[in-house]
Parts: structure tokens; sequence; C-alpha cells
């Protein structure tokens, strides 16, 4: 009996001794000086959340790239190629017929140009596999128009790690499209925003300052009245007027165009979309300020004998400025999408015509490959957004609830 | 009880099932109307023209030019007056007020191919032209028309191409014609309105205006027009006739010596030589590369169609030949072609090299930098919906008749461009030439009517306005839809009924019926909204073009269909397109009424319809634009009091634009339209009447 039991108690202690070893070994393996350095990122809170976002985001991406391309595989497959010049074709040779309706819908994951027909789900995997980040090579000119045999090298087979699309009104690479219109359409955007905040802050803060005084009046009735003005009336009344070289402007020389090669001519757009925006932050800010003015915190200060613009400008505005904040790289971004009307009427190569000029043409791929740039963009935004204002704000923490 | 509330119900069901009548069954017009097929159909309402338009186009001997023309002229007051088929009505000619500060009268002139887009002659002044330098350059252009080339063959029978209406060269950047001097810029500055797009820059596929307005001044073709109309050549420097073992036409040019292909960027790229147009016709006639227009070569060249449907793989057989230095090309023709270099304008005979198709496979065109030139500029920049520049090519055969070194343009988009737009662009120097628009105001005032107001088109007011007269190359016609399969309506008190539909098309056979619309829309009233106080400058009542074609005489072939006009309404002096008809000729209220009421008498007394079935309902596709309706209204009103208790007009107006073009051009969805014309694709009277013949190009829009 006392053998078994001392058996059965060294084999306890074997056991026991086997597992503190391994714990300690666990524990001094993560205590390492190295592996803490590794590991010291993903214990930050802000890191994680980051981390967080941005797998979420890519797999709405995903999940919107597999939708867009199951809804143009809806679309009856005849919008694609000119039906009778198929039903000629194969009128004279069958084959012929078919290799040109191949070489119409292959791009858009109908068949693929071996003439297999392919399933919607082909398709969506398909263009799940342009976006991934995998270098990759896809073809996309040919010898001649039986799609036999690329031509040699870039003339013919594009290589890369992300394929947009290709358009077919202008024949050219998606991103392409994008790296040239970026720089203007950046350039105008940034110009635009650094303006509008430098003018509507002071404003708003002098308007916060008294409400109901007479700069808040002025403020106010200056408001209505840019509101009133239609967008579009604006920037042609305003083409007109400052491009015009016999007008009152002419000696400064803006001209109705963009022009390369006369940076001054930016000008003119450039005022248009920074005298629409000014009333909008300047309410915002005016809102938030006279919000926070409000607070204990600046009855202290003024009873502490601080002055007036060290409170306003100091403090107050520290806060108020938190929830603008997050807006301005949602705005700095939207220059992609949202200036069709300026870049049309002072013909700026930029990028914010490109969906709306590809949806008036049936442009499929362009659209295709727009909407997946622009949802990214969007959650680039909001992401960076967020981020922006966890650093303003120390009061707002990215931390479960510990 | 039950039972006789069954009775009730089975009486009532009986009851409306008889009183509803049949479900509104499939209706085909052709069958309806009483025809096997819709081939009979089109005999029995073309037939008697296509007699008359085969009797004319079977005379190809070119002796016997003044009998063709007399004999196409029958053919077309036929199909206008006689049969009532189509109802010619506007071309896009007239004066229009002009400022510029480009020299006019310089530049190639032409209604058909690609010449009127050609800028390789365009002289840019500093200063906008007046009307004394106007009339100066004009004398100097009416003097010039006389003189005619050397048409005597040299001693291996070449024809030389040379052009007799040579523009002079520049001295220093001076450019003297007519006894002016110009002092000259070298950039030219234009707008444009369409993006190149769809086939781009690929010239042996493309069909569209907006897409070979750039490549013809980058791609010359054999011959081009001069600036009096008449074919000179380009790449070709003569040419000649002769027929070949068989009997066929063959029409053989030589080209000129030195002639180089370049890129976009200038570098040089290879020798231009005749295989470059065998390159070309192998391109259009191998039909999966989708050519647009490859019918005309298929038209022309002997083997082409064959070839082009497949039935054979042999290119040998087709009569495109290039000769082995490289210095000839002949073409062997279907039957004998008087006019055939003039359809040598045309993409599908533009030369390309076999490297360049080589090296740019299916993206030949694409882009800028995937074409090669041979013609006046290269386009150095393209920037999309913004920016096309052209840079002058040093290596084109004629620089020295190239007076830009450069060419801007400037996009604009239709739908922020006002109609003061071009004219305050003119004003900024942001464009070198502009015409005054009738909606413009203040433009109008300013440089038309001038302080009196009584300034017209023709002679405005400003010492800087021109009027300039330019002839108009495409014809619009009404046309009806005998044989109509799309029924589409917005308006729902519009749908027809089987018998509505029997109604429609019965009448529409009936050749009175039609000729009371060829009298009876009052056109003038719709030209007001083009120009108010000159309405008539647009008015077209033939179907060919004015200044196409003249008999050896020097007769033009326009005045032939006059002259028959006349002949037969008892006239004297009418002109159906000459624009000096200061009202219409042709619109006469109560010849329309009466042909009305002898429609109407002639279908009742055949049994065909009865008296229920009139007012007869002809839909029209009405325009989307509320400012026009008021004029569209107009142009009807007289054809609706004629026809009063005879036809009711239905305006079916389109929702978008999508919706309008496709009613218009492909699902046919009207009775009655106007909105569709045709324009001459070479220099012969073919070219229209072909159109409207059995088979011929436009007949999809009649139904057939």
């Amino acid at each position: 009996m006392e053998e078994n039991l001392q058996k059965e108690n060294n084999f306890l202690s074997k056991c026991k001794s086997i597992a503190s070893k391994i714990s300690e070994g666990w524990h001094n393996f993560w205590n390492k000086p190295k592996v803490k350095k590794i590991v010291k990122p993903f214990k930050n809170q802000t890191f994680v959340y980051i981390v967080k976002r941005v797998l979420s985001s890519c797999f709405t991406l995903i999940l919107l790239v597999a939708l867009v391309a199951l809804l143009i595989r809806l679309l009856p497959e005849t919008k694609f190629y000119d039906v009778k010049h198929y039903r000629t074709l194969c009128g004279k040779d069958e084959l012929m017929g078919e290799r040109y309706r191949w070489s119409s819908l292959y791009q858009y994951g109908f068949v693929d140009f071996e003439g297999n027909e392919r399933s919607v789900f082909y398709s969506m995997f398909q263009q799940i596999y342009y976006i991934l980040p995998i270098p990759k090579s896809i073809e996309y000119a040919w010898a001649d128009a039986y799609c036999k045999v690329p031509l040699e090298g870039a003339a013919g087979t594009w290589t890369g790690l992300i394929y947009l699309g290709r358009s077919v009104q202008r024949k050219e690479f998606i991103t392409d499209m994008l790296v040239s219109g970026m720089g203007i359409s950046m350039k105008v955007s940034l110009i635009t925003v650094f303006f509008t905040y430098l003018i509507s802050v002071p404003f708003g803060i002098a308007m916060a300052k008294k409400p109901g005084g007479i700069v808040d009046k002025i403020g106010n009735i200056f408001i209505v009245l840019n509101y009133a003005i239609p967008a579009l009336v604006f920037y042609l009344i305003m083409n007109r007027v400052l491009g015009d070289s016999n007008g009152v402007f002419g000696e400064l020389d803006f001209g109705f165009f963009y022009d390369a090669e006369k940076p001054w001519s930016l000008f003119p757009p450039i005022f248009c979309v920074v005298f629409l925006s000014i009333p909008g932050v300047i309410i915002w800010i005016r809102r938030f300020m006279i919000d926070e003015l409000s607070s204990d915190y600046v009855k202290f200060a003024r009873s502490k004998g601080l002055s007036e613009n060290r409170i306003m400008y100091t403090h107050v505005l520290r806060n108020a400025c938190v929830p603008l904040v997050r807006n301005i790289p949602g705005t700095l971004l939207g220059a992609f999408v949202g200036s069709y009307y300026i870049e049309t009427i002072w013909t700026i190569p930029g990028t914010g015509r490109l969906l709306t000029n590809a949806l008036q043409t049936f442009d499929i791929p362009t659209i295709q490959g727009l909407t997946v740039v622009y949802a990214a963009i969007s959650m680039l935004s909001f992401l960076l957004g967020d981020i922006v204002t966890v650093f303003f704000d120390p009061r707002i923490k990215i931390t479960s609830s510990n | 009880m039950k039972s006789k509330k069954l009775v009730l119900l089975m009486a009532a069901l009986l009851v409306s099932a008889v009183g509803c009548g049949n479900p509104d069954r499939e209706y085909i017009a052709y069958e309806a109307a009483g025809f096997e097929s819709v081939q009979k159909m089109e005999e029995a309402v073309l037939g008697a023209y296509d007699a008359k338009y085969q009797a004319a186009a079977s005379i190809t001997d070119a002796t016997k030019i003044k009998e063709r023309y007399q004999k196409f002229a029958d053919a077309e007051y036929s199909l206008i007056y006689e049969e009532g088929i189509i109802v010619p009505w506007y071309t896009a000619s007239g004066y229009s007020a002009s400022v510029a500060r480009t020299v006019p009268w310089q530049a190639g002139r032409s209604s058909y191919g690609l010449t009127a887009d050609k800028l390789k002659n365009v002289v840019v002044t500093n200063s906008a032209i007046t009307k004394a330098q106007r009339e100066a350059v004009t004398a100097a252009y009416e003097a010039g028309k006389s003189a005619t080339p050397d048409t005597t063959p040299d001693k291996d029978g070449w024809i030389s191409l040379a052009n007799a209406g040579e523009n002079p060269a520049l001295v220093g950047n001076k450019y003297t014609v007519g006894g002016q001097e110009f002092e000259i810029k070298n950039e030219f500055k234009m707008a444009y309105s369409s993006e190149i797009a769809n086939d781009c820059l690929n010239y042996l596929k493309n069909t569209w205006t907006y897409n070979s307005a750039h490549y013809t001044n980058m791609v010359d073709g054999l011959v081009e027009n001069n600036k009096y109309g008449a074919i000179v050549g380009a790449l070709a420097e003569s040419y000649k006739i002769s027929r070949d073992s068989d009997g066929n036409q063959v029409w053989s040019f030589k080209l000129r010596d030195g002639l180089k292909w370049v890129d976009n960027a200038g570098n040089e790229k290879g020798d231009l030589t005749a295989k470059d147009f065998v390159n070309s016709a192998k391109y259009v006639l191998d039909a999966v590369n989708a050519s647009g227009t490859a019918n005309l070569v298929t038209g022309f060249v002997k083997g082409a169609e064959a070839y082009y449907k497949g039935e054979t793989t042999d290119f040998s057989t087709v009569g495109v030949k290039a000769s082995d230095d490289g210095k000839v090309i002949s073409y062997t023709m279907v039957q004998d072609c008087p006019y055939f270099n003039t359809v040598l304008t045309y993409s599908p005979y533009l030369p390309v090299h076999e490297d360049c198709l080589k090296e740019f496979g299916t993206e030949f065109g694409a882009t800028v930098d995937k074409i090669w030139v041979c013609g006046a500029f290269r386009v150095t920049k393209h920037e999309n919906s913004s920016t096309i520049v052209y840079e002058k090519n040093q290596s084109y055969w004629d620089k020295e008749h190239v007076y830009v070194d450069k060419v801007t343009q400037k996009f604009y988009s239709s739908a922020v461009a006002t109609p003061e737009t071009t004219r305050l662009w003119y004003a900024s120097g942001e464009i070198d030439s502009f015409s005054v628009s009738a909606q413009d105001e203040a433009g109008w005032k300013e440089y038309v009517a001038g302080a009196d107001g009584k300034g017209t088109q023709k002679n405005p007011a400003h010492n800087e306005c021109n009027g300039i007269l330019s002839v108009g190359d495409a014809t619009y016609i009404g046309y009806f839809n005998f044989n109509r399969m799309t029924y589409e309506y917005n308006n729902k008190d519009y749908i027809k009924s089987y018998d509505d539909k029997y109604a429609t098309t019965m009448a529409l056979l009936n050749k009175n019926f039609r000729l009371a619309f060829v009298h009876g829309i009052e056109v003038e009233e719709y030209f007001k909204r083009l120009s108010p106080t000159e309405p008539y400058n647009y008015i077209m009542r033939g179907y060919t073009n004015r200044e196409l074609v003249k008999d050896e005489a020097g007769k033009d072939y326009a005045d032939y269909v006059d002259d028959v006009y006349n002949q037969k309404q008892g006239t004297t002096g009418v002109t159906l397109t000459g624009i000096n008809a200061l009202k219409d000729p042709v619109f006469d209220a109560a010849k329309a009424k009466s042909y009305f009421e002898a429609a109407k008498a002639e279908l009742i007394a055949a049994g065909t319809l009865k008296e229920k079935d009139f007012p007869i309902k002809i839909d029209i596709i009405g325009t989307m634009s509320v400012s026009v309706q008021a004029y569209e209204k107009a142009m009807y009103a007289e054809l609706e009091e004629a026809g009063k208790g005879i036809i009711e007009l239905q305006y079916n107006i389109p929702t978008s634009d999508d919706q309008d073009q496709d009613w218009g051009s492909i699902s046919a969805n009207y009775d009655f339209s106007m909105w569709s014309g045709w324009g001459p694709d070479y220099a012969d009277p073919n070219t229209f009447l072909h159109t409207m013949a059995i088979d011929g190009d436009m007949v999809e829009m009649l139904g057939f």
C-alpha cells in the first residue's frame, strides 16, 4: 500500500515538476527582451484598434467588390458588344463570331478568353483576386483580334499588385488614370481646405465671442446669403466674371480655362470652392465654441484672470476642434469624388470627373474600379478621422471598458 | 336560389368576355396589309422608284454623265414628289455670321470625306479679318477658280494630281493673298466638345466624327480636296485609269518620293510605300476587326466582298495590288466607277505600316502613342476632357503649306456652355474664331444686327463680322415607318388598338396620304428657332445636296433636279436646293388638304377603311426640350389643320436621351419621323439615291 502511494506520489510530483518547468519556460519566453519588443506594439490599444479597423475595412471592400461583380453579371451580356456585328460574323463563320463575343466579354467575367462560360462566382472571385495585393500579370492587348497571342512585354501584359481594370472608353488603366489626375486634384483640395479653415476659424470665433452681437449678426446674414447661392450658378458666373480678359479682372489674366503653364489660373476655381465652403465651417465652429464657452472650466479660467483671447485660442478652440478635425481627412480625400462641376467648367484634368463621365458613357470597368477605390478612400478617411480625434482629445481613448 | 345566382354569374362572365372583344392580338404590319413577306411590301412601296434608280445607276460610261444625271434627277423627283417616300426639309447651310482671326477660303472644302476637318491650311492672323480684307481674298479666290489642272497624260500615261489652286508659301511671317498682306501667328486655338472615345484613333475601324477630326490631321490618304473642292494629290502625285485583262477598270496611283512615317513623339519609324495601302485594305476586310467602314471597300473593290464574307481566304483575289518597287498602288473596280477618286478620301483607304500593326496589335489607335503619323501634325499632348495639342510634323511632304506650328484645342462640355460662351472666349483670346449664335442676344446685336438692327447673317453690321456661306452637306428628311414593329408609349392615352394600327398602315401605303405630308409641313416655322429673320436659309427640298457634282459643262446636278421639278409641276425658276429661294416652294396648305381628302376618298372607296377609322393616329417622336416644343408645334400646325378629321398627330415624348435615340434609330418607334439625315460619301448622286433603293442603306428607317 505504502509502496503504491509512494509510486503515485512520485508520479504526481514528476508531473507537477514538468508542468512548472513548462510554465516557467513559457513565462521566460515571453519575458525575453527581444520578444517583449516585438509584442509591445500589440499591447498598445491604439495599434490593436487600427489593425482591427483596417482588417474590417478590407473585408468590407472584398464584399463590395463581389457585390459589384455580381451586379454586372446581372446585366444582359448584349450590352457589352455589338449584337448586329456578332450576328453578321456568325453568319460568315461561327467561330469568328464567337471569338468576337469572347474578346468583348472576357473582361467582365462572362467568359474567359478560351471561350468557356464562367459562373457568377467565378467573376466574383476573379475580381477579388484582382484587388488583392498579390503579384499578377494580366493580358490586355493581342497581336490580332483573335485574342490568341498577347503582345510582347508590357505592351500586352500588365504586371503589378492591384489591378483595378481598364477603361473601355479611354483605353487606359484605371490606376494610370487616377495617378495622372491625382496630383492636380490633391493640390486643389489641399489649398481649398487650407484656406477654408484659415478664413472660417477666426471668423467663427469672432462670432462666438459675443453671440447676438454685431459681428454675429453680420456673420449670420452672410451665411444665409451664401447658402442661398446655387453652386453651379455661382461657378458659371465666377468663370465668366473672373476669366474675361476684357473684364474687370482682365489684368490678372486668369483665363476661362485651367492652364498648366499658368498656376494662377487655378485661383478662380479655388476661390469658388472656398467661398461656398466657408459658411459650413463657420457654423460648426461657432456652435461648438458657444457650447464650450458655457462650461465650467471657462468660468474658472475667467475667474482666474486669463485674458479672453487666451481662453479662446488656447483652451476652448482645442476642445471645439475635436468634432471638426475628424472631417478634415474626409474633405481632403473628397476631391477625388466630388469636384465634378469645378473640373468640368475649368477643364481641370483631375479625378473628380472620372466616375460621372464613366456613368454617362456606360464604361463599366471604370465604374467597377472607381467604386472600389472610392469605397477604400471613404473607409480610409473615416479611420484617419478617428485617429486624429484620438490624438487631439485626450479624453477619448480607444480602450475597451476598462 | 343558388342555381339562379350561378346562372347570373355565368351570364355576366359571358357578357364581359364578349364585350371586351378580343385581347390585343399581335400586330404584324405587312401581314395585316396583305403581303406575304416584308420583301413584298418593300417592293410594293419602293418598286417604282427602284426601277427608275436602277435605270440611272446602270449608266457607268464616263462619256454619258449627262444622261446619267438626267435619269438620276428623274428618279429623285419621283422619290419625293410622285411616290412621297421621303420629305426632305433641312440642311445646315446658309449664311452664318462669323468673326475670325483666320484668313478665309484657304482650307480644303468638301461636303464628303475627311477634308473638312483638316487644319493643314489654316492661316491665323493677329487681328480679326475685316470686311474689306475678306472681299479682297474672296475676289482672289473666285479668280483662281478658273485655273484648271493640266490633265494631259505624260509618256507613261500618268495624269498629274498637282494642285492648280495651291496656296502661296509664307514669306517670313507674312502671308499674302488677294493683294492683302497678313501678319500671321503660328499658333491656332480652338475648342472641341466631344472627346476621343470608343474606337479612338483606329482609323480603320472608326466611324465617329469626334475621332476622325483628329486622325485626319495625323494621317494623309492618296488624295484630298483643295480649296475649290477639286480632288488633288496628297500622298499620290499622279494617277491613271486602265483596264486589266478581264476588262475591269483599274485605278492606279503613283506615290511621291521620300514619304515617311513618324510617331507622335517625332521619331522616324519607317518609309511609307504602296504596301501600306494593301495592309489597310487587308485589315478592313478582315471581318473580325469589326471595321465600321468596310462597306466603302466592299462596294467598290473587286473581290473585296467575297473576302469579307469569308467565301475565300486568299487575299490575292482582292483587287488591291502594290507594285514591287512600292511606288504604285492599284485598285480594281467591281464595275466602272468614274468617281472612285472621291471615295479615296475616306478612312478605310488610309495607309498603315505593317510594323505599326505588329507593334500595337489590338491596341492600334487606342491612345496617341499607339499610332504612326504621315500627315500634317503630330499630337503631342492629350489630356482627356481637357486639352489636345498638335505640333507641326517636320517630315510632312507638304510642310511648306502648313502655316501653323501648334494647334491648341480646349475641351468644353456642352452641358455648361451657353450661347455666348464662344464669343467670350474669342474676345479673351482663348479661341481664334466663332460664329454668332441667334440665341446670344448681346452678341447678335453687336455683331449682326448692329445699332440700327438692319444687319442680317448674310450682311452683318460689324466690320469684323462676315457672312460665311456654308454649303450644307447633310440633308435631313422625314420618312414613314411602313412596317412598324415597336409600339411604346409614355402617354397611356396614345396607345393604339389593333384597328388603329391597321388604319395607320393602310393610310401610309396610300400615295396621296404621303404627298400631303410632303406639302403640308411648314418647316420655316421650325427654322425661326435657328434664325428669326432668315429662316429660309435652311430649307432643303431636294435630296442630293448642291455643289456635290457638276457635269462636264459645269451644270450642277441639283439644277437637273430643279429642271425636272419645274417641268413636271408647271412652275418656273423654282430651286429646291438653292438658298436664294426666300420662301419654301413646296409648302402649300391647300394642296395638302386636297391630297388628304383624295387619300380618304380612295381608301373608303376601295373598302380598305371605313369612316369610323378616321382620324388616323400618326405617332411622332416629340422633342424633349421644352423650348423647342413650341417650334415643333408651329411646324405641324398647318398639317394638322389641313388634315382635320383625317389625321391626328400624337407627340410621343421620350423621357431620356437614351430612349430618344433608341426610338429614333434602333427600334423605330414612330409612324413618321423627321430627325435623321444622310450626308454624301463621295461625289455622285448615287450616294444619296442608293439609300432608298430596295435594300438601300436607309430602308431600315422605313421599317424594311
